[in-house]
């Protein structure tokens, strides 16, 4: 097998899934509960980041290609061997903002000057950390030393952090250069719109109309990637803002494990339900990411006492067997029964999605979702997020409630759930957690599935990525459609072993969307803008 | 189960925020071109109420099996059975 050789086994493989509610109830009982169970086992098992060492490039890209077009595995190749400068690659991406953000509205702050001087003063060449000289995009609710955070809100609008996010740290230490912070949903709610709900952030794919939907609420940073303004970029998932965007803009999202990355130095929406992750050209380069930003962090309890990062990289790196791509490690993955049913352009993208995971000798199951499916991630169970929010920004709510603009709804909502309603919340989040493992993943070892509320209430991991483009009629443009994959806790190296796989036989995640016209900018600059309503922002919030 | 009014359940919203320090008075009271105003945010709040809470309330759980966890991914990290055997074997009272 070619590929960078055997990797031990997936991380799903050592679970035990029978016991784990019986534990779970008498270790609480005896122990005195999770708290204490937690604060005493934890910090005793504190694995450190892996860091990232080989890149597992196959071939070297073309030298005429345009480093805007180039993903981070390339890039930093060509970095590495001398043969493209960061500082080139800097200003290729400035130049595109300068052309194209007034259209595109995807940044809040643009680096420039620090940017550059940070590109010039990189030492470069064999051996230096793997992100060297590669542009990002960072949304702005990561805290940035000395760079206005304003998570799009009235909040926050003049808030100067004097130390970054961890996981902005840990970017920064293996190279990586912050062109910016990105225009977000105010809070990281919805989609991308000014504190007052006027719309921002456009869909990469439809510059020229703001009306369609480019994803929430990391829809900057996926703009910034899909509109070749960075080479990569980081947001943050409460409630599908990393994967929607990404499977309506064409890019890989990754929504790590809750607890995989720290989430201290972010503007906080749920405690239990924001995951930092990146939003990239492809797996490789999501897994490099990933496996920067992740590993236990001793200001994020939440990061401690969990499995080690595995090798994402390699894990991302298709293997061949006989010249024939197959995925990494023996692997099921399950399909809910009406995944494929139905006609249309993007049930045709499914089933030959699914062809092609069977060719890369993936056996595909049909899986039943339990019957209490429904219950456990419908609107009355997602709603119990909500008083996390309010509790959290209550001095601000007492302060003035105008600002929080048009996405104050949900966090008045979160003032009305009673304690007694929280707590059955996680009770049943605790129930949906072991019918996934006990049922969902007694069937398979990972879960195609339509959206991603369920996994985002429970904490396990998701994977967004392209399948195809749709012809969208209303719209006339090619639109990108994507699939959801999810996987075990902590199981991120299956789910990029399998996505892989995929990319290594297609082709969908090297569209790029087409520049914007200059007409198509100019219209966007004479058209009354477009504002959110108060019930949408209710209705989309994460 | 009685249905409360929409004025009950307004009288009970703006009791429950005045007892916190909350004021909807912040807002204009209908304006449908600002960002939020009281009517809108009441409407919200009285829809919120018919629903959420009845629904979770009636949610069927057992309480010697389901206990309530904020971290589900966490949690079955931190109780692998190589942590907590110890502490899931009583004694031997025999």
């Amino acid at each position: 097998m070619s590929g960078t050789g055997e990797l031990p086994g997936p991380s799903d493989r050592s679970l035990d899934r029978r016991g784990f509610l019986q534990r779970l109830a008498l270790a609480s009982a005896t122990a005195g509960g999770m708290a204490s169970l937690s604060a005493t086992t934890a910090m005793a098992a504190s694995p450190r980041p892996r860091p990232v060492v080989d890149l597992h490039v196959e071939q070297v890209s073309d030298r005429n290609v345009n480093p805007i077009d180039l993903t981070i595995a390339e890039a930093a190749t060509r970095i590495r061997d001398g043969s493209l400068k960061p500082i080139e690659l800097v200003e290729s991406f400035l130049e595109r903002v300068r052309s194209f953000d007034g259209t595109y509205q995807a940044w809040n702050t643009v680096l420039a000057d620090r940017a550059r001087q940070r590109a010039l003063r990189l030492r470069t060449g064999p051996g230096r950390p793997v992100l060297t000289g590669i542009p990002i995009a960072v949304k702005d609710n990561f805290f940035t030393n000395g760079v206005r955070t304003t998570a799009n809100s009235f909040i926050y609008q003049d808030f100067v952090p004097t130390f970054d996010a961890t996981v902005v740290t840990r970017l920064l230490r293996s190279g990586g250069i912050v062109l910016g912070k990105t225009q977000m949903g105010p809070l990281a709610t919805t989609r991308a719109t000014t504190a007052d709900g006027v719309i921002t952030t456009v869909n990469a794919w439809t510059p020229g109309n703001p009306a369609v939907y480019p994803g929430g609420s990391s829809t900057g940073s996926a703009t910034a990637v899909a509109g070749r303004m960075a080479t990569v970029g980081i947001g943050t998932q409460t409630g599908g803002s990393i994967t929607i965007p990404a499977r309506v803009q064409g890019l890989t999202g990754l929504k790590p494990t809750m607890g995989r990355c720290s989430l201290f130095g972010v503007i906080p929406l749920s405690y239990t339900r924001d995951h930092p992750g990146p939003l990239a050209r492809d797996i490789k380069d999501a897994a490099i990411v990933l496996q920067t930003m992740a590993g236990p962090d001793p200001r994020d309890l939440r990061t401690l006492g969990l499995p080690p990062v595995p090798d994402l990289v390699a894990a991302a790196t298709p293997v061949r067997r006989a010249g024939r791509v197959i995925c990494r490690w023996p692997t099921r993955m399950g399909i809910p029964a009406d995944y494929l049913s139905g006609t249309g352009t993007e049930v045709d993208l499914r089933r030959a999605m699914v062809d092609a995971m069977a060719n890369l000798d993936i056996d595909i199951v049909e899986v039943a979702l339990p019957q209490e499916w429904s219950l456990l991630t419908g609107y009355a169970a997602n709603s119990m997020r909500l008083p996390e929010r309010s509790e959290q920004f209550l001095e601000y709510l007492r302060s003035d409630l105008k600002l929080f603009g048009v996405s104050l709804t949900t966090w008045m909502q979160g003032l009305f759930v009673g304690g007694d309603e929280y707590v059955r919340g996680q009770r049943a989040k605790l129930l949906l957690a072991e019918l996934v493992l006990n049922r969902v993943f007694a069937e398979c070892d990972v879960m195609l599935f339509e959206a991603a509320d369920a996994f985002d209430i429970i904490g396990f991991p998701l994977v967004a990525f392209p399948i195809g483009l749709e012809q969208d009629d209303d719209v006339r443009a090619m639109l990108p459609v994507g699939a959801l994959l999810g996987g075990q806790p902590y199981a991120e190296d299956r789910l990029c072993a399998v996505v892989a796989a995929y990319q290594a036989v297609t082709g969908h995640h090297l569209q790029r969307p087409p520049d914007p016209a200059a007409s198509g900018a100019l219209a966007r600059t004479l058209r009354k803008p477009l504002r959110m309503s108060l019930e949408q922002a209710q209705a989309t919030s994460a | 189960m009685v249905d409360p009014t929409d004025e009950q359940l307004d009288t009970f919203i703006r009791a429950r925020l005045d007892l916190i320090g909350v004021s909807l008075d912040d807002l204009p009271a209908n304006d449908p071109n600002a960002p939020a105003d009281q009517v809108r945010i009441l409407a919200a709040l009285r829809t919120f109420l018919r629903t959420v809470p009845p629904q979770i309330s009636a949610f069927p759980m057992d309480v010697q099996v389901t206990l309530p966890v904020l971290y589900p991914a966490q949690s079955r990290e931190w109780t692998k059975p190589e942590r907590t055997s110890a502490a899931t074997e009583p004694p031997d009272a025999r």
